[in-house]
C-alpha cells in the first residue's frame, strides 16, 4: 500500500506545530487533514474515516482526552489507530482508564523521522 | 496566873463573922480580893464557882471541917495554897494539915503581920510553882529538844524531846561534860568559834550532821544561846535542837529531783520554758537559751516572754493569754540578735495556790518544716503554672471511674465546657461516638504503659469536631491512679500539611506547564530546522522564508517565556529587588507605545496614547513599570483583531495615578475574569492561535502590587477589555502646602 493511499487526521491547536507535522507527513506521501481541536476533529470524523489520528492533548475547546473518549463511544471509529502527539511530560499519567490508552505517545519535541517511523509502523 | 485577872482572889472561910470581918480588910489591904464563906460546903461551892488563888481556912467549923475541905481539895487536885487557921494549936493537927499539903498553919488569934507575910509568900510561891509547872510541861511537850548546860558543858536540864532525839545522851552521860556538837562535817575550829560566840553573849545557829546511835547519819538544826545571870554574866548555855534529817532528806530529794529535771530538760532539743504571772521567763532549758541567743545571766536579769516574739505577734499572743487560749500556736519568734524564725508554741497554765501562777510550755522551731512547706507550695505553684501555661489541653482522669479530675485552661478553651460540666464527665465522653471504642482501647493500652500517641477527633460542647493528637500516661497521686492526656489541636498542622501538599502540587503543575510551554516552540524549531536541513535543495524560497519565520517567532516566544519564567520565579522566591525612584510615568508610557507602534501598524491597529497627567510623579522602578506596560499594551494588541483600536490613557486624581489600557478585542468571558491573573491561565479562544506564556498578567499584578498599586479589569464580550492600573502619587511640595 502506498502512503498516499492513507489519510491521517492531525489535531493540534498550535498552527506552527500543525504546519510542521502536516508538512512532514505530506512530504512522506500521506493525505493529511488538519483541525485545531477536539470538536473540529469530531466534526471531521462525522464525514470521513481517517486511517490514523495524530492528536495533541492540551487544546482549547475540547482537549485530546475528551476527543478520544468521544471517539471510543463512536463505534465506527473506535478502532482507528490513535497516537497522542504532545508536549506534556508523562502524558500517559493524564490518560485515565485502560480504554483511553492509545497505540502510542509521541512526545514533542521530536525529530521528523521519528514521527514518520511511528506513524508508518501503526499503519501497517 | 492569867494577866486578865487584875487582883488575886483570896477565899476566907470561917464560921465566925468577927474573924471574917477582921481578915477581909487585911486581904484587901494586901491588894487581893477577899471572898467570904461561912462553912466548908460553902467554901467548896465557891472554889468551884470562882477562881480562887489562895484559901484562908478555919479548921473548926460546924458541918464540914477545915481538914475535910483540905482533903477534898487535895483529892480533887486543887493546887492553890491553903493557909490553915486553928483555934487549938494542936501540934498533931498541924502536922496532919501540913501532910495534907497546907501551906501554913496559923493559930488564933491571928497576928495581922504574920497573916500578911504568910499570904503574900503563899501567893507568890504558888504563882512561881504554876509558872515552873507550865514551863516544864511546855518543855516536855515541845518537839524541839532543849538542853541546858553550865558553862562547862555539864548538862543541867534536858526535856523529853531531847531524849527522843536519841543522838547524844545516855543516862550515864548526865552530869558529865558534854560536847554538844560532834559534827563530822564541821571544820576543826567550829567548837572554838561556837564558844566564842556564846561567850560574847550571841546566839549561834546552824545545822550539822552526826552519826546516830543506830549508825545513821542524822541532820540537826541547833540554836545555841547563852543564858545570862542577873549580873549579865553567862551562867548557862541553852541549846534548842531539832532533828531535820527528814527535812534534809526531803530537800535533798527535791534538789535531786530538780537536778534530774534540769538535766532531762537540758537534754531536750526543743526549748522548754516557764514564766511567772507577769510573763517574765523564770525557767528555760539550754535549748531555749541557745535557740533564742540568751545566756543564764540574761535569764537572771529577767527576760519578758513577749520579747522573744516578733512585735507584730505580741498583741495576738497577749490576746491568746487573756482568753486563756493555750494549746498550740504558730508564731514568729525573734532571736536576741533580731533574726526571726517560725515556731510552734505549746503552752499550759501553771496552777498556783490562788489561780494561775504562770505559764509553762514547749517551743518547736519549725523553720525546716516551714521551708519544706514553702518548697512544696513553690513546687505546686510551679507545676500549676506550667500545667496552665502549656499551650496544649491537658486532662487528668481517674483510672477506675474515668471521671475527669483536673484540666488546664487550654482544655477549657478546646472543649468549651465549664469546669462544672467537665467535673461531671468521663474521659471517653470527650470523643465523638464513633471514636469512643478507639479511645477506650487507647486508654487500656495506656494502663499497661504501652500507649504511644493517637490521632483522632474530639467533640466540643457545641458538637464541633477537632482533629487532635493525644499522648497519655498514668501516674499515682494520693493512692489514686490517674490518666494524664495531653491533647494537641492539630487543625492548623493539618491545614498546613494540606497547604504544603497543595504547594507541591502547584509547583509540579508549574513545572509540568512550563515544560509543556517550552517544548511546544522547541518542537517547531527542531522540526523546521531538521526539515530545512534535509529538504534544503527542494524548498522554494517562500516556503524557506515561511519556515525560517516560524523558527524565528518560536525562538522569540521561547526567549520571552524563559524571561517570564525567571521573573515569576524571582517574584515567587521574593528575590525581586525594585530600584525605585521618583519618575514621570508619562515618559515611560510614551517609550513603550513607541516601541510597540510597529506591531500595531502590522495589524492595522490604531494605538492611541492620551496623557492627561503630565506633571504627575510616582515612586517606582522604571524598568518594572515598563515591563508591566509592555505586558498590558502587548496583550491588548495581541487580542485585538486587525483594524481594531487600542488606547492608553494616563490620568490622575488627588490620590492616585491611573493608567487605562482599553482595546476593541473580543472581550473576556466573565467566568475567566477572576482567573486571568493566575499563572499560565489562558482564555480559550476557539479557532484562534494567540501566542503567549500565560505569565504576562501575573507578572503585571506582582509588579503593580509591589508598588502599592492595584490592577483591575472590566470586559464586555465582542466590545473590548479595559485594564486599569492605579498607583499612589507622590505629593509635590506645592500640593502638600495646599
Amino acid at each position: 500500500m502506498r502512503p498516499e493511499d492513507k489519510s491521517i487526521l492531525l489535531v493540534d491547536d498550535s498552527a506552527n506545530a500543525r504546519r510542521l507535522t502536516a508538512y512532514i507527513l505530506k512530504k512522506a506521501g500521506y493525505a493529511v487533514a488538519e483541525v485545531a481541536n477536539g470538536i473540529e476533529a469530531l466534526d471531521y470524523c462525522e464525514l470521513h474515516r481517517p486511517d490514523l489520528i495524530l492528536c495533541d492533548i492540551m487544546m482549547p475547546v475540547m482537549n485530546g482526552m475528551e476527543f478520544r473518549e468521544k471517539l471510543l463511544a463512536h463505534h465506527e471509529h473506535r478502532k482507528i489507530p490513535f497516537i497522542f502527539l504532545t508536549a506534556r511530560a508523562q502524558a500517559h499519567e493524564l490518560v485515565e482508564g485502560e480504554q483511553l490508552v492509545p497505540l502510542a505517545y509521541i512526545t514533542k519535541p521530536v525529530e521528523p523521522d521519528s514521527i514518520l517511523e511511528i506513524v508508518g509502523r501503526h499503519l501497517q | 496566873m492569867s494577866p486578865t485577872r487584875e487582883k488575886p482572889t483570896v477565899l476566907v472561910v470561917d464560921d465566925s463573922a468577927v474573924i471574917r470581918k477582921m481578915i477581909a480588910p487585911v486581904v484587901s489591904k494586901l491588894g487581893y480580893r477577899p471572898v467570904m464563906a461561912e462553912n466548908g460546903d460553902e467554901a467548896i461551892r465557891q472554889i468551884h464557882a470562882v477562881h480562887v488563888d489562895a484559901l484562908l481556912l478555919d479548921i473548926s467549923m460546924p458541918g464540914r471541917s477545915g481538914i475535910e475541905v483540905l482533903q477534898y481539895l487535895r483529892k480533887n487536885n486543887f493546887l492553890l495554897p491553903v493557909i490553915m487557921i486553928s483555934g487549938s494549936g494542936d501540934i498533931s493537927q498541924a502536922v496532919q494539915c501540913i501532910k495534907l499539903g497546907a501551906y501554913e498553919y496559923l493559930t488564933k488569934p491571928v497576928d495581922r503581920n504574920r497573916l500578911e507575910i504568910t499570904l503574900k509568900n503563899a501567893l507568890s510561891e504558888s504563882a512561881l510553882k504554876e509558872k515552873v509547872r507550865l514551863l516544864s510541861a511546855a518543855m516536855d511537850q515541845s518537839p524541839i529538844a532543849v538542853v541546858i548546860t553550865d558553862t562547862l558543858g555539864n548538862i543541867e536540864y534536858t526535856n523529853t524531846a531531847f531524849s527522843a532525839l536519841g543522838c547524844l545522851m545516855n543516862e550515864k552521860d548526865s552530869g558529865t561534860p558534854v560536847t554538844l556538837i560532834k559534827a563530822e562535817a564541821v571544820p576543826d575550829d567550829f567548837q572554838g568559834k561556837l564558844r566564842e560566840t556564846i561567850a560574847s553573849g550571841q546566839a549561834w545557829q546552824g545545822e550539822f550532821s552526826r552519826r546516830c546511835k543506830n549508825g545513821d547519819l542524822c541532820w540537826q538544826q541547833a540554836i545555841i544561846s547563852p543564858v545570862l545571870n542577873s549580873a549579865g554574866a553567862v551562867s548557862h548555855v541553852l541549846a534548842l535542837m531539832q532533828d531535820i534529817t527528814a527535812v534534809r532528806k526531803n530537800q535533798e530529794a527535791l534538789a535531786e529531783s530538780n537536778k534530774r529535771f534540769k538535766e532531762l530538760s537540758d537534754l531536750l532539743p526543743q526549748p522548754v520554758f516557764e514564766t511567772d504571772q507577769k510573763g517574765t521567763v523564770t525557767y528555760s532549758n539550754r535549748a531555749g537559751l541557745t535557740a533564742f541567743g540568751y545566756t543564764e545571766d540574761d535569764l537572771d536579769k529577767g527576760i519578758h516572754a513577749l520579747r522573744l516574739f516578733a512585735p507584730e505577734e505580741r498583741p495576738g499572743i497577749e490576746k491568746n493569754m487573756r482568753g486563756r487560749e493555750f494549746g498550740s500556736h504558730e508564731y514568729t519568734a525573734i532571736k536576741r540578735d533580731g533574726r526571726r524564725f517560725p515556731v510552734l508554741v505549746y503552752s499550759a497554765p501553771i496552777a498556783g495556790k490562788i489561780g494561775t501562777a504562770g505559764l509553762r510550755g514547749l517551743v518547736i522551731d519549725i523553720t525546716e518544716r516551714k521551708e519544706a512547706e514553702e518548697r512544696v507550695q513553690e513546687n505546686q505553684k510551679k507545676y500549676h503554672n506550667l500545667f496552665q501555661a502549656i499551650p496544649d489541653a491537658i486532662i487528668v482522669a481517674d483510672v477506675d471511674t474515668g471521671s475527669l479530675v483536673e484540666w488546664n485552661r487550654q482544655a477549657l478553651l478546646l472543649f468549651e465546657y465549664s469546669p462544672e460540666e467537665l467535673a461531671g464527665m468521663t474521659i471517653t465522653g470527650l470523643y465523638p461516638q464513633e471514636f469512643r471504642s478507639v479511645s477506650e482501647n487507647y486508654y487500656k493500652s495506656a494502663l499497661q504503659q504501652k500507649a504511644g500517641t493517637l490521632e483522632t477527633q474530639i467533640v466540643t460542647r457545641h458538637g464541633l469536631r477537632i482533629d487532635v493528637h493525644i499522648s497519655s500516661s498514668t501516674f499515682t497521686a494520693a493512692g489514686q491512679r490517674r490518666f494524664v492526656s495531653i491533647i494537641r489541636d492539630i487543625t492548623e498542622q493539618k491545614k498546613s500539611e494540606s497547604l504544603i501538599r497543595e504547594n507541591i502540587r502547584l509547583k509540579n503543575d508549574f513545572i509540568s506547564t512550563v515544560s509543556h510551554e517550552l517544548r511546544t516552540p522547541l518542537f517547531s524549531i527542531l522540526g523546521f530546522t531538521s526539515t530545512i536541513m534535509r529538504d534544503y535543495e527542494e524548498l522554494d524560497r517562500d516556503t524557506m522564508m515561511e519556515f525560517l519565520k516560524i523558527i524565528h517567532d518560536e525562538s522569540s516566544r521561547l526567549s520571552a517565556l524563559i524571561e517570564d519564567v525567571l521573573m515569576i520565579s524571582k517574584i515567587d522566591s521574593g528575590r525581586v529587588s525594585y530600584k525605585k525612584s521618583r519618575i514621570d510615568p508619562s515618559s515611560t508610557l510614551a517609550e513603550v507605545c513607541r516601541s510597540l507602534k510597529k506591531r500595531a501598524e502590522e495589524k492595522e491597529i490604531v494605538l492611541k496614547l492620551e496623557l492627561h497627567a503630565t506633571s504627575a510623579e510616582i515612586y517606582a522602578d522604571p524598568d518594572a513599570l515598563k515591563q508591566a506596560a509592555i505586558n498590558l499594551i502587548g496583550n491588548a494588541l495581541k487580542f485585538t483583531p486587525p483594524g481594531g483600536r487600542v488606547s492608553v490613557l494616563l490620568s490622575q486624581n488627588e490620590e492616585a495615578l491611573s493608567i487605562c489600557v482599553e482595546d476593541s478585542g473580543p472581550g473576556i468571558p466573565e467566568a475567566d475574569l477572576e482567573k486571568i491573573f493566575e499563572k499560565f491561565y489562558r482564555v480559550n479562544r476557539p479557532g484562534e492561535e494567540i501566542e503567549g506564556t500565560g505569565l504576562g498578567l501575573p507578572i503585571v499584578k506582582e509588579i503593580i502590587e509591589a508598588h502599592q498599586g492595584t490592577v483591575t479589569v472590566t470586559s464586555r464580550l465582542q466590545e473590548g477589555t479595559t485594564f486599569t492600573v492605579r498607583l499612589p502619587l507622590i505629593k509635590t511640595k506645592t500640593e502638600a502646602a495646599a
